[in-house]
Order: C-alpha cells, then sequence, then structure tokens
C-alpha cells in the first residue's frame, strides 16, 4: 500500500489511510492512502466510475469505508464523539454533485438553515443580511422563497455552492460544482473559490471541468479503476510525461472543451481556458 | 449452501435488522433532550407533522368513531334490555371506545396516512442525497427530521384519540335520542360511573406506545432506502405492514398487563 502524497507537502487537511470501499461485492477503492494538502486546492480527476465521487464523500466523511481510516482536520470522524463531529463538520462544507438541496424547503432557507442550527450568526436579520450577500454575488438571481424544484439546475447547483461556503468552512468538498451553469455565473464561482483559497482554506474538487483545474488546483490527483494512479502539483502532472495519466487527462478534458491544440494546454494557469 | 445454512443465514440476518432496529430506537429516543432543549430550528418540522397528522385526520377519526359509536348503541340497545342489563351499555362503550377500538384504531389510521406518508418522504430525501447533506452541514438527521416526527406523531395519536372518545361517545349519545331516549345528564353520569382511572390510563398509555411505535417504524424503513427510487414503494408497504404488526401486539401486551 503505497501512500500518495506530493512532494513538498506540509500538512494534510484530509489524511485517507488504506481506504477499501466495496459496493455489492465489486470493489470502488481499493487501498487509497491519500494526504490532501492543507491550505492548498486538489484537484481529482479520472473517468467516470474510477471511484473520484467515492473518494470525496469518504474524505469528508459521507461514506463509511469498508477498511481503512479517515482524518478530517485531525478529527476521526469514526471515533469523534457527537459534539466533535458536529464542530468538524461547521468547519466543512460540500457542493453535491445534483446540488442535494432540501426539497421541502425555500432557497432561503436551505442556506439559512445550517447557519441558524449551528448559531453561527446571532440575529437572524444577520443571517438574511448574509445569504443575500452572498446570493447577489454569485448571481443567484432566482428568487430566494421559490423550491428547489421550480428554478434550474443551474441554480440549484449556485445555491447548493453557497450553502457550502456561507459558514466560511476551512475544507471544501466539491463533486463537479460547474455542471450545467451558464459560463457567466462560471466565473463568479470560480473567481470566489480563488478568494477562498486565499484565505487560506483547502478546497477539494472533483471535476472535468478545465477551468476550475486551471485557475485554482495546486495539485491533481489522478483516479483509475478506483486508485490512485498519480497525484502531484498541476505542472507535474499536466507535464508528467506518462502516457496513461496523459491520456486519462485527455478524455476527461475533452468531454467538457473542445481544443485545437494540446488540450493539456487547458490546465496551464497562463492559458485562457475559455473555449 | 445447504438448507440448514440457508435457515441459519437467514435467521442471523432478521437478529442482526432486529437489534439495529433496537439501536436505532435508542438513538432516537437519546436524542429526544437534546432536540428539546436548544435552539433548533426543527421546532417548524415538529409543527408540520402535528397538522398533517392530527388536523388533517380530524374529519376521517370523526366519520369512523360516529359511526362505531352509532353500532355499538344500536346493538347494544336492542340486545342487553332482553336481559334486564340495559345499563351494561355505558361498560361497553368505556371498554369498546375508550380502552380498546380508541387508541388502537386511531394508530391504525395515523400508520396508514401518516406513516406511508413519512416513510415515502424519509426514502425520497435519501435517494436526493438529502440526508447526506444534513449529515455534512452538522445537523443531525435523527435529531432533525426523525425526532420532530417523532414527537409530532405521538402528539397527534394521542390527541387523535381524545377526539375518537369525544366523538365516539358522543356519536353512541345522539343515537341513542332515536331509539332510546334519554336525557344527557343520565347518559353523561351513566358514562362516568363505567369509567375508571385504569380505563383512562390505559387509553393514554396505548395511545402514546402506539404514536411512537408508528413514527419509528415508518421513520426506520425510510431511511433504509439506499439508492433507487423504486425501493420507496417498498419501504412504504413494510412500514406499514410492520407497523400494524407491532401495534397489534403491543395492543396485545398493554391489555394483558391491565388484567394481571
Amino acid at each position: 500500500m503505497e501512500e500518495m502524497q506530493p512532494d513538498g507537502m506540509i500538512a494534510a487537511a484530509c489524511r485517507l489511510t488504506g481506504i477499501t470501499v466495496t459496493s455489492d461485492s465489486a470493489p470502488i477503492l481499493e487501498e487509497v492512502s491519500v494526504d490532501f494538502p492543507r491550505d492548498a486546492c486538489t484537484v481529482v480527476m479520472g473517468p467516470s466510475g474510477s471511484g473520484k465521487s467515492t473518494l470525496l464523500k469518504v474524505a469528508a466523511g459521507l461514506v463509511v469505508p469498508d477498511g481503512g481510516t479517515v482524518e478530517i482536520l485531525g478529527v476521526d470522524p469514526a471515533r469523534a464523539t457527537d459534539r466533535e463531529l458536529e464542530a468538524l463538520r461547521l468547519r466543512n462544507g460540500f457542493v453535491f454533485q445534483d446540488g442535494a438541496l432540501w426539497q421541502n424547503m425555500s432557497l432561503y432557507d436551505n442556506i439559512a438553515l445550517p447557519l441558524l442550527y449551528h448559531g453561527v450568526e446571532d440575529d437572524p436579520a444577520a443571517v438574511r443580511l448574509r445569504v443575500l450577500t452572498l446570493a447577489r454575488e454569485l448571481g443567484a438571481t432566482a428568487r430566494l422563497d421559490l423550491r428547489p424544484s421550480q428554478v434550474s439546475s443551474g441554480e440549484r447547483k449556485i445555491i447548493s455552492f453557497i450553502r457550502a461556503i456561507a459558514a466560511d468552512p476551512e475544507l471544501l468538498f466539491m463533486d463537479e460544482p460547474t455542471t450545467s451553469i451558464d459560463a457567466e455565473r462560471n466565473a463568479l464561482l470560480i473567481a470566489r473559490l480563488r478568494s477562498i483559497r486565499k484565505r487560506g482554506a483547502t478546497i477539494i474538487a472533483v471535476t472535468h471541468d478545465a477551468r476550475i483545474a486551471s485557475r485554482i488546483a495546486d495539485f491533481i490527483l489522478v483516479m483509475k479503476e478506483g486508485r490512485v494512479l498519480r497525484f502531484g502539483s498541476l505542472h507535474e502532472i499536466s507535464r508528467s510525461g506518462d502516457p496513461e495519466v496523459e491520456r486519462i487527462l485527455t478524455d476527461v478534458l475533452s468531454e467538457t472543451a473542445t481544443y485545437d491544440g494540446d488540450i493539456l494546454d487547458l490546465l496551464d494557469p497562463d492559458q485562457d481556458p475559455i473555449v | 449452501m445447504s438448507a440448514v445454512e440457508r435457515i441459519g443465514a437467514n435467521a442471523i440476518g432478521r437478529l442482526r435488522h432486529f437489534i439495529y432496529a433496537v439501536g436505532y430506537a435508542v438513538e432516537v429516543f437519546r436524542q429526544v433532550p437534546r432536540f428539546l432543549t436548544r435552539r433548533t430550528v426543527g421546532s417548524r418540522v415538529l409543527t408540520m407533522q402535528v397538522l398533517f397528522t392530527g388536523v388533517e385526520a380530524l374529519n376521517v377519526i370523526a366519520t369512523i368513531s360516529l359511526g362505531i359509536g352509532t353500532v355499538i348503541v344500536i346493538q347494544g340497545l336492542s340486545l342487553l334490555p332482553q336481559f334486564g342489563q340495559g345499563r351494561l351499555i355505558y361498560s361497553i362503550l368505556i371498554i369498546v371506545i375508550t380502552r380498546e377500538l380508541g387508541p388502537i384504531l386511531t394508530a391504525l389510521i395515523v400508520t396508514a396516512r401518516s406513516g406511508t406518508a413519512i416513510a415515502t418522504e424519509l426514502g425520497n430525501m435519501v435517494v436526493n442525497h438529502e440526508i447526506e447533506a444534513y449529515t455534512i452541514t452538522g445537523i443531525n438527521p435523527i435529531q432533525h427530521i426523525v425526532v420532530p416526527r417523532l414527537i409530532g406523531v405521538t402528539l397527534s395519536t394521542f390527541l387523535l384519540n381524545l377526539y375518537f372518545n369525544v366523538f365516539g361517545l358522543l356519536g353512541s349519545f345522539v343515537v341513542t335520542q332515536f331509539v332510546n331516549p334519554i336525557s344527557v345528564v343520565e347518559y353523561w353520569s351513566g358514562l362516568l360511573e363505567a369509567l375508571s382511572m385504569t380505563d383512562v390510563a390505559s387509553s393514554v398509555v396505548k395511545s402514546l406506545v402506539f404514536g411512537a411505535i408508528t413514527a419509528l417504524v415508518a421513520t426506520f424503513y425510510g431511511l433504509q432506502v439506499e439508492r433507487s427510487s423504486t425501493e420507496i414503494p417498498v419501504a412504504a408497504i413494510r412500514s406499514v405492514g410492520r407497523g400494524i404488526t407491532l401495534l397489534i401486539l403491543a395492543n396485545a401486551v398493554i391489555t394483558l398487563a391491565y388484567y394481571l
């Protein structure tokens, strides 16, 4: 079992050791050991079915692995008390692939509920101000009194993103955060991610979006068939010379982008990635 | 795998399921004081549950209890006076409506209406990753989703049982006026004479226990859904089937305890 961590890494925000996950006897993750660097953005890439989303949910403590241990911001969720777990969750945010908004609540309540529940703001008026400010800044144009089923999937994704960042988390997990979001709001979201990154938060994102990878990634983790194939800095990975890694990245990036040149150029931060 | 091994594996599976279900119930009750004491926004879920389970069931409970009260009085008044036991009708009304049918029929109606609704709603929440969203935002799903439903359904079942009693006994009085008119004072004093504190306690205990069983079974099976929407109707059917079985067993146990 080889522990994967990029060169020069200082400390782990999230440590996975010997993680095994199976579903109906089929392995999804096999003996995965990864240290996700603190105060950095790691983008997880790989073909569909390679176990990226499961890895993300294990790292966030949402899926209990069949084997191995998880440590999130120094806390083992399997051993933590209720209070420790609640405090840990408040330090995390998670953007689900499908938004996972609470259908029986308004969009406003979807964002405000965690803030009210944890008493992030004592005054409901302060919660309201925080929610409305975030909604305005991220271009959530739909009326916030609507239910999730009444708005577009892109709008739901934005609300899910706002819910995840509303309490200023130290560790942000994102599963395909930009899917079905239009270009204008995509740019707003990426700008927000850069500012979150600048204030020292750790970001772990599963994405096929070259714009996210090129603009905010410090590290890239490449997965294949439930295993970590490569983990390194953006430059190391995009120019690793490993034909298998290059083939996977090319396939992944081709799903969301059309580009006349070398598609791995899209991972270059200096390249204009909007295509 | 031989037949014996299959039987053994099945028995072990059922035992594990039972232990898990008991553990679930313990965890739910462990979260009740936390729900009640913390400054929580779950009170809205509780209010909605009481409205759906209690208020919206008033018509059906009134109709059924009126009908049953009517039938008891008609049958009783046509039979009992022939044996010189006309006043036994009051004891029969108390035993049947207050002690037996009130709590169990109310619970069966609540199971059929709210049990299926809760199991379906929670199953959908699992499939839509809403439960995961509660977990990741640090909102304990048991405390925020299950406990308000437990309290709401239990409280509603208790209040609906009172309502059932009022309508059942009122209905029987109305019918009495057509068959064998008596004064209001005579009717209610006859009922109060037949009513003992044990009858009231039995009815109250039953309605509280039945409400808790209905909520626990419905939430348990709703949360048992794992990934597919096709599992949701199965969960709803199981919750009703198991719920009714447990209600009848619990009714037998409490009634037995009454006579011991």
